[in-house]
């Protein structure tokens, strides 16, 4: 059974990968949470020093430490595994096996196996494991959610995504390079977000295709084309290569729907038959006719809210809004594209430089 | 040959890299700056390196081995960063180094019988011509205490795939942006990509070209034009949607040249090195003449009184004011360069590439 946190006293938190995650979005958010007395982070976990010392100066009573096995655990109400992907296996068992929850960043590991130990591990020890998919923690993804779900648009019949740009984190390694430390590119990293969202919103596709530009390495590029029961098509583009239109367009019977990427509570409607885009934020009503509203969560607040699920969760007073098993499926889905992969037409190679394409993207 | 390429996550070096390695002309060791920047190079099994390419020391490591390095990179300072190379391919060894810098030495309506003989002009046109001449004499006087072999290759305008010539035109379209200048008469010295990955390939192998600069460039001389229309007819426009305007006159304020004077001197070394030793007050000063200089003219009220403004770029508007194609006599003689790709084909790669990229492109070309 995992450790309850008292009400009256701050979660002790460790944070395992110092890296671009944990200095852009856990440490402002959790510095948020410090400031309410609803978290503590006392421990920073992580092998380079460097890395370190930078949340240090954030958060200067944390301990360091170089591995989450030199820890004691016991003193934790949370372990948030922020490392890179290829160790979130190992050390999510570890505090799960100590009965600490834990949060674990996506992809929740380098494939389903490892997951289904993860999971088998949460299952054994009763302790919640999470895992940050925080869009879904969007006020504008919970309202697409309602908007498949309710149909006040009428049937889906398509949709096209185009997500990503050329990469600009500001990552410490070249882990999210290498196919020895990562099984794949952009789907991996960032569309496990974009199919984490559509698995949510729309179930698992009935058929698919997907192609890449991986020629022996990583793709930059990746095209998928879905095909659901009741005849709904759709299509995702990701690039880590090159400025997309970064936009989610979802068309109904009566109208379309667009979502641009980023934009954690705004959405876009085109209602057929009337002449202008309804465009804007989306707030909460307080009042029947909604002239006393709420604002919703933007994008860090969103990253918070997923936070705040967590710590309420292990509390016992919510239930966790991503848990381990609901992740595992984007995981899963993940794995399944590359099993089916093709090299996309790359239009610009020379004959002879398209044969050895061809060659080292299927090898 | 083994090849390092610097800046292979850029258009032109991340085009050698796919080239030389698809086609199997030579094997290739990518160069990167940093970690974000292994993308493109990463698509490939091959060992790619990240190093610092203001240092000589990690770059003469990262060559090591190589005969030959593609120099594709583009930094600020770039006076630095053509010491560091050119001293690490001394330092490893690289037996030939190729520099891919820019026609634009001659200014980018270069006069009329420009050749790679003529005399540099005493006024470049702007900072960016100036500081591509300035590399260059680096290059050129520690070639001369050296042993790495240099040549220098001068395209004009690159485009194809990954261009911002391509894209920035598709975007500049897509917005009701695209302008033409003296109705795009003027000449647009083109070069494909692979036309200019080309021209490296021979320049890398060829005889008795040690420290000769060659313009390269398309086959067919283009106006602006006929530049413009593939990409207009591909995003289903025409001539007819892009805005005819006079040449602009830029003028250079007393502030802007401070300012220009500010962010230079910040960049050097020596300045870098002291940086840390620089009292508060003093940065305090530096960010202040920036930040008076750093707006020259009105624009948030005429955004809100008409359309957007046209965003006349000083190099462009030089560019569609030239009436001379650069020869590529010399490179067609001594490299014994002929381009293998047509303008035609060219244009007709790089739309396709706009369509791979999620542009939406309703007729290939």
């Amino acid at each position: 059974m995992s450790r309850q946190i008292e009400n009256t006293r701050p979660a002790e938190i460790a944070l395992v990968g110092c890296g671009a995650v944990s200095q852009m979005l856990y440490a402002p958010t959790l510095q948020a949470l410090e400031a309410q007395r609803l978290a503590r982070v006392a421990m920073l976990i992580d092998p380079s020093e460097s890395q370190r010392a930078t949340l240090q100066e954030i958060f200067p009573a944390a301990r360091p430490y170089n591995s989450l096995t030199d820890c004691d655990l016991k003193a934790l109400n949370l372990v948030i595994v922020a490392s890179p992907p290829q160790f979130h296996a190992e050390q999510s068992i570890l505090a799960l096996n100590s009965s600490v929850p834990v949060l674990c960043e996506k992809p929740m590991a380098q494939d389903s196996r490892q997951a289904e130990q993860m999971l088998a591990a949460a299952r054994e020890s009763k302790t919640p494991l999470a895992v940050g998919h925080f869009r879904r923690f969007f006020p504008s993804s919970t309202m697409l959610k309602a908007i498949f779900e309710n149909k006040p648009f009428g049937r889906l019949l398509n949709f096209s995504v185009q997500e990503g740009g050329k990469f600009a984190w500001a990552v410490a390694s070249a882990a999210l390079f290498r196919r020895e430390s990562t099984p794949g590119g952009v789907l991996y990293d960032s569309g496990i977000h974009v199919l984490d969202l559509l698995l949510w919103w729309l179930g698992t596709p009935e058929d698919f295709t997907y192609e890449d530009d991986a020629m022996g390495g990583l793709e930059a590029n990746c095209m998928l084309e879905m095909v659901y029961a009741d005849g709904v098509r759709g299509t995702v583009r990701l690039s880590r290569d090159w400025a997309t239109q970064n936009r989610y367009l979802f068309v109904f019977e009566r109208g379309t729907v667009v979502y641009e990427v980023g934009q954690a509570n705004k959405l876009n409607l085109l209602i057929d038959g009337l002449p202008y885009v309804l465009g804007g934020e989306l707030t909460k009503a307080k009042s029947p006719d909604a002239t006393v509203r709420l604002p919703t969560e933007a994008g860090l607040q969103s990253f918070g809210e997923q936070l705040r699920n967590v710590l309420r969760a292990i509390k016992g007073e919510e239930s966790l809004r991503v848990t381990g098993d609901e992740a595992i499926h984007s995981l899963r889905f993940v794995e399944a594209c590359y099993s089916r992969r093709k090299l996309m037409d790359l239009p610009w190679l020379a004959d002879d430089e398209r044969c050895s394409a061809q060659r080292l993207g299927n090898s | 040959m083994r090849v390092a390429i610097t800046g292979a996550s850029g258009f032109v070096g991340n085009r050698v890299v796919e080239k030389f390695y698809l086609a199997g002309v030579h094997d290739v060791v990518p160069l990167v700056h940093s970690y974000s920047s292994l993308t493109l190079p990463a698509r490939f099994a091959i060992p790619w390196a990240v190093c610092d390419h203001f240092e000589v020391e990690p770059l003469a490591r990262a060559i090591e081995g190589c005969e030959a390095v593609v120099h594709a990179a583009f930094g600020s300072p770039l006076s630095k960063m053509s010491r560091a190379v050119y001293k690490a391919c001394d330092n490893a060894g690289v037996k030939r180094l190729i520099v891919l810098g820019s026609a634009s030495v001659y200014n980018q309506n270069p006069a009329i019988g420009t050749t790679e003989a003529s005399p540099l002009p005493s006024q470049p046109a702007t900072r960016y011509n100036a500081n591509k001449i300035a590399s260059d004499r680096i290059f050129r006087n520690l070639r001369a205490n050296g042993k790495t072999e240099i040549v220098f290759l001068m395209p004009g305008v690159v485009y194809g795939p990954r261009s911002q010539w391509i894209a920035n035109l598709a975007n500049q379209i897509m917005r009701g942006q695209a302008f033409l200048i003296n109705e795009g008469k003027g000449i647009c010295n083109a070069v494909y990509v692979d036309n200019l990955v080309e021209a490296v390939r021979l320049a890398l192998v060829k005889d008795r070209v040690d420290r000769e600069a060659f313009f390269v460039s398309d086959a067919e001389t283009v106006s602006w034009r006929e530049f413009y229309e593939p990409v207009l007819s591909a995003l289903g426009k025409s001539l007819d949607d892009v805005q005819y305007i006079d040449p602009r006159v830029f003028t250079s304020s007393t502030l802007k040249r401070a300012r220009v004077w500010a962010q230079e001197t910040a960049e050097t070394p020596f300045v870098q090195r002291m940086k840390p030793y620089v009292p508060g007050g003093l940065k305090k000063v530096y960010k202040g003449v920036l930040s008076l200089t750093a707006n020259d003219g009105p624009a948030a009220v005429s955004a809100l009184l008409g359309p957007e403004p046209l965003d006349v770029a000083e190099d462009m508007n030089l560019l569609q004011q030239c009436e001379y194609k650069l020869p590529n006599t010399k490179a067609g003689g001594l490299l014994e360069y002929a381009p293998p790709v047509s303008f035609a084909e060219g244009m007709r790669k790089s739309v396709q590439w706009l369509k791979f990229a999620g542009y939406p492109v309703v007729a290939d070309t």
